[in-house]
């Protein structure tokens, strides 16, 4: 259970069933040579999702040219992209039966396009090989560029998801000098307004980098002003003492009022806990918003 | 029938392709003649995230613990021995 106390020695417990779905979704990524946010991030849920055979693929390779504070994802000069990467993401996708598939990546400031293309191959071999299935990507900013946008947007994925992260006033603090907190807004204004009709938005803002109450409930607002449709809140975890320090845990109940609040904005999903991740129980979120039958959201963790 | 014996080891898969993490035994919930459902915790481990708690894939009885608390252990280590009739 979260507390305020003890910001720094505060871990979420979280099972790990060895054996079975976890190896096979790690054996189906390995055959076909995959990243995953799971694995660079050192995601505390991936026992929960690899274990209900669930993934969020990377793609663009696994180095970030960009360092965000909070970020384990190793940073540096990343290869080029494989051209064939698209196509492995659609067959592993297959290979692990997914209906509900998530697609992110790195930022690629070395890139002529911000890896833009690459998004749209993705989500072409993905519709292609799974045509039943539910595609959502998670992108870099592009630079705030409406041609890049549009490009991923076009391809029509069910839900264009990109992070603000923090709120206003800790962006600069928080975020790699080239992202921004306006530019942000914008990436998610120019997805709705070039995506297919129906096409949602989703972002995600990490709790406990030092923000205040008021910050937070801001930063909501412009989203849903931005027309973003999915919100996601979760706790901000220290993945290693070369990232900042947790300034703050949120209780639950904290959690739940701000889970309200954005209800009251009009967002039509959130995800509020201290585990959620933009991924995580994103089919449910998905569904919830718009308004088919979710299944429940399972136990909590 | 012979009872098996099966190796319970922190998944190799855990974050494997971004790094080669140990972690630290904060709680071991098990002893040599305990039985154990599927699901059972068996031992905590604490990692830069989160405490991950090792469940049982198996139901049978416990014959080795080779962990304690405070131990360093990482991925592929054997935290425990179930019996598996």
């Amino acid at each position: 259970m979260p507390s305020t106390s003890g910001p720094q020695s505060w871990k979420p417990r979280v099972r790990v069933r060895p054996g079975g779905t976890l190896e096979r979704v790690s054996r189906v990524l390995r055959k076909y040579r995959l990243a995953t946010v799971c694995e660079s991030s050192l995601c505390p849920n991936i026992g929960e999702c690899w274990g209900s055979g669930t993934v969020t693929f990377m793609i663009l390779g696994d180095t970030c040219t960009r360092a965000c504070r909070f970020c384990y994802v190793k940073r540096g000069k990343p290869a080029p992209p494989e051209p064939d990467e698209p196509l492995r993401v659609a067959l592993a996708a297959r290979e692990l039966g997914l209906r509900y598939v998530v697609v992110t990546s790195v930022s690629r400031d070395d890139l002529p396009d911000a890896g833009a293309s690459h998004f749209a191959s993705t989500i072409r071999e993905l519709r292609k090989t799974l045509p039943q299935a539910r595609i959502e990507v998670l992108t870099p900013d592009f630079w705030g560029r409406e041609d890049l946008v549009a490009m991923v947007a076009r391809e029509g994925p069910d839900v264009f998801a990109h992070n603000i992260e923090t709120v206003r006033r800790l962006t600069p603090r928080v975020r790699d000098p080239r992202a921004g907190y306006e530019r942000s807004l914008e990436v998610l204004r120019l997805a709705k307004k070039h995506g297919p009709p129906g096409m949602l938005t989703k972002s995600s803002i990490l709790l406990g980098l030092g923000e205040e109450w008021g910050e937070i409930l801001e930063a909501m607002r412009d989203l849903r002003e931005a027309g973003v449709d999915i919100l996601v809140l979760s706790q901000y975890l220290r993945p290693s003492p070369a990232q900042l320090p947790v300034a703050r845990v949120y209780t639950l109940g904290e959690f739940k009022r701000l889970e309200e609040e954005a209800y009251k904005m009009g967002f039509k999903a959130v995800v509020a806990h201290p585990l959620a991740r933009t991924s995580y129980r994103a089919e449910w979120a998905y569904l919830k918003a718009v308004g088919a039958n979710a299944p429940n959201n399972r136990r909590a963790p | 029938m012979q009872a098996s014996r099966l190796e319970v080891r922190i998944p190799e898969a855990l974050w494997a392709r971004r790094t080669k993490w140990r972690g630290r035994v904060v709680a071991v919930h098990v002893a040599p003649g305990v039985r154990v459902s599927e699901g059972d915790p068996l031992v905590e481990v604490e990692v830069e995230k989160a405490v991950i708690v090792i469940e049982s894939p198996y139901a049978g009885l416990v014959v080795e613990v080779p962990v304690s608390v405070g131990d360093e252990v990482g991925p592929g280590d054997v935290v425990a021995v179930v019996e598996v009739a």
